[in-house]
């Protein structure tokens, strides 16, 4: 519903705004410097995508915290209210991640690179899908899901980034223990593990949320 | 058409095992009246209004908004329900503006000049932010959305609890003024007896979740009456009488507040022979702190 996104992203903007500005800075600081800080700079700005993935989803709910009743009151189903507020913050990721993309294009060329979509499939492939989109996401709904819990933005933040850790703990380890020969099937089994995991998490939000209590 | 638009039978919220909020309650609002809900802070008066708009589950009973289930219907009621909160928070950073503009899509029954019409009668700025706005401005806002899309039912939580005495007044003049005009079934919670009676024609008293009673106002005004006795000499202990709520021993005198007062049953206060005996109407004040106040009879 047009009301409800709107809403949504009247709330988000100068979280996306600072985040934009983070990642674009990142980047342009990668074209200014050379040898492994150029690679520094890129990666640091695919975690500052990490740390807004975990705030968008820390702020869904959080913002609701005095407002939830009025918000709940008006003849809105719980599932419309759920997946505008879900989508919104899915969405902020997918804006970041087009902002990398749309730089490291105009990097590209502008350092002299020809092929661009031969880059763009190999950045898409071992960062963006197999690393940075599933962990985003994760983090994302770990987040929201500890907002909706909660209701507060510092405990939802490191509550997410403490539970994505745990998570991936694991799996770090034994792809440490194995070396890059089983990079690509580790990747790609953590992506589908990640997703599975950020799936369940969604369906326990949904769950709870379609049961919450405005509670006295 | 269904005679009463809330209709509850053994409604009950447990929070906790020792948390009853709401104990077996059995309310019937009838259509078309103003229907005051009184009661103590902590009485179960929110929890009943949010188990009726489906904000809170109930765990045993059944209860009936427009003749519906809450539970199962909560979006078909909220569209024809209008429901100000007790200190209703909005979205601080929109504009009064805003606020109606995010709301109107909600509701197919919109009336954009009567939006129009209450901003203008509420004397409500629209470009101010809702943050900006006093305590008073904020109900009236609460009141213009829950007007606006010419609900069936009008519910009140409490809407002027902690406005001063006069932008109380003005509040109450805006809800007197509506349903005058639009003659509307009003469902109003209270703590503040004397707006209460200002407006309502039916009352019902709620105290620890169990509702005292519920009937019509001049009703209830015709059953509870205060009967003063005065007496000679000392005042007799076992002075006592059907419906006894409270007793309050002044001197020689002797009051007792009783509900269901009958003329015929003075006769039985005659063996204690007091020098004079009146019954005194109450008003609505009175009538409720003799129901829950501390020194009521159990």
């Amino acid at each position: 519903m047009k009301s409800l996104f709107w809403k949504e992203w009247r709330e988000n903007r100068t979280n996306l705004l600072i985040g934009i500005m983070i990642v674009i800075g990142f980047l342009l600081l990668s074209f200014f410097v050379s040898g492994d800080m150029v690679d520094i700079a890129k990666v640091l700005a695919l975690v500052a995508i990490f740390a807004f993935a975990g705030v968008f989803g820390a702020w869904s709910f959080t913002k609701e915290k005095n407002t939830l009743e009025f918000f709940l009151s008006t003849p809105v189903k719980r599932e419309t209210i759920f997946l505008n507020k879900w989508l919104s913050g899915i969405l902020n990721i997918l804006i970041l991640l087009s902002v990398v993309l749309v730089m490291e294009a105009v990097i590209f060329y502008s350092t002299g690179g020809f092929n661009f979509l031969f880059h763009l499939r190999q950045t898409a492939d071992n960062r963006i899908l197999a690393w940075s989109l599933p962990a985003y996401f994760l983090y994302y709904n770990i987040a929201f899901l500890l907002s909706l819990l909660l209701f507060e933005i510092i405990s939802a933040v490191l509550g997410g980034l403490i539970i994505y850790v745990v998570v991936a703990i694991p799996f770090v380890s034994f792809f440490s223990s194995h070396g890059p020969r089983l990079y690509h099937a580790l990747a790609w089994i953590w992506t589908i593990l990640q997703l599975i995991i950020s799936l369940s998490i969604f369906l326990i939000a949904y769950r709870i949320f379609s049961r919450k209590e405005v509670k006295v | 058409m269904a005679e009463y638009v809330i209709e509850t039978q053994g409604l009950t919220k447990r929070y906790t095992r020792r948390n009853e909020a709401v104990k077996s309650l059995d309310l019937k609002v009838p259509k078309g009246s103003v229907y005051v809900f009184l009661g103590r802070n902590g009485a179960g008066k929110t929890t009943t209004i949010r188990m009726l708009l489906g904000l809170l589950q109930k765990t045993a009973g059944k209860a009936e908004v427009l003749g519906l289930d809450p539970d199962k219907n909560p979006v078909p009621i909220k569209k024809r329900v209008g429901y100000v909160a007790d200190n209703q928070k909005m979205y601080d950073w929109m504009t009064i503006q805003e606020t109606i503009n995010f709301c109107r899509p909600f509701y197919p029954t919109w009336n954009n000049s009567l939006a129009e019409d209450l901003l203008k009668r509420f004397e409500l700025p629209k470009r101010a932010k809702i943050k900006e706005l006093s305590r008073g401005m904020n109900g009236k806002v609460a009141l213009l959305l829950a007007l606006a899309h010419q609900p069936e039912l009008l519910i009140l939580d409490d809407p002027t609890s902690g406005l001063d005495p006069v932008v109380r007044r003005e509040f109450l003049q805006g809800i007197i003024e509506i349903i005058h005009q639009e003659a509307k079934t009003v469902f109003f919670s209270t703590h503040i007896i004397t707006e209460a009676e200002q407006i309502a024609d039916y009352a019902g008293v709620l105290e620890e979740g169990k509702l005292l009673l519920s009937q019509p106002l001049d009703k209830l005004k015709d059953s509870v009456k205060q009967i003063r006795l005065i007496f000679e000499n000392k005042v007799p202990d076992d002075v006592s009488f059907p419906g006894l709520l409270k007793k309050e021993l002044v001197g020689h005198e002797l009051v007792l507040t009783v509900k269901d007062y009958a003329p015929d049953a003075l006769k039985s206060l005659a063996r204690f022979n007091p020098k004079s005996t009146e019954v005194l109407d109450l008003n609505l004040e009175d009538i409720f702190v003799s129901l829950v106040g501390k020194e009521a009879v159990a």
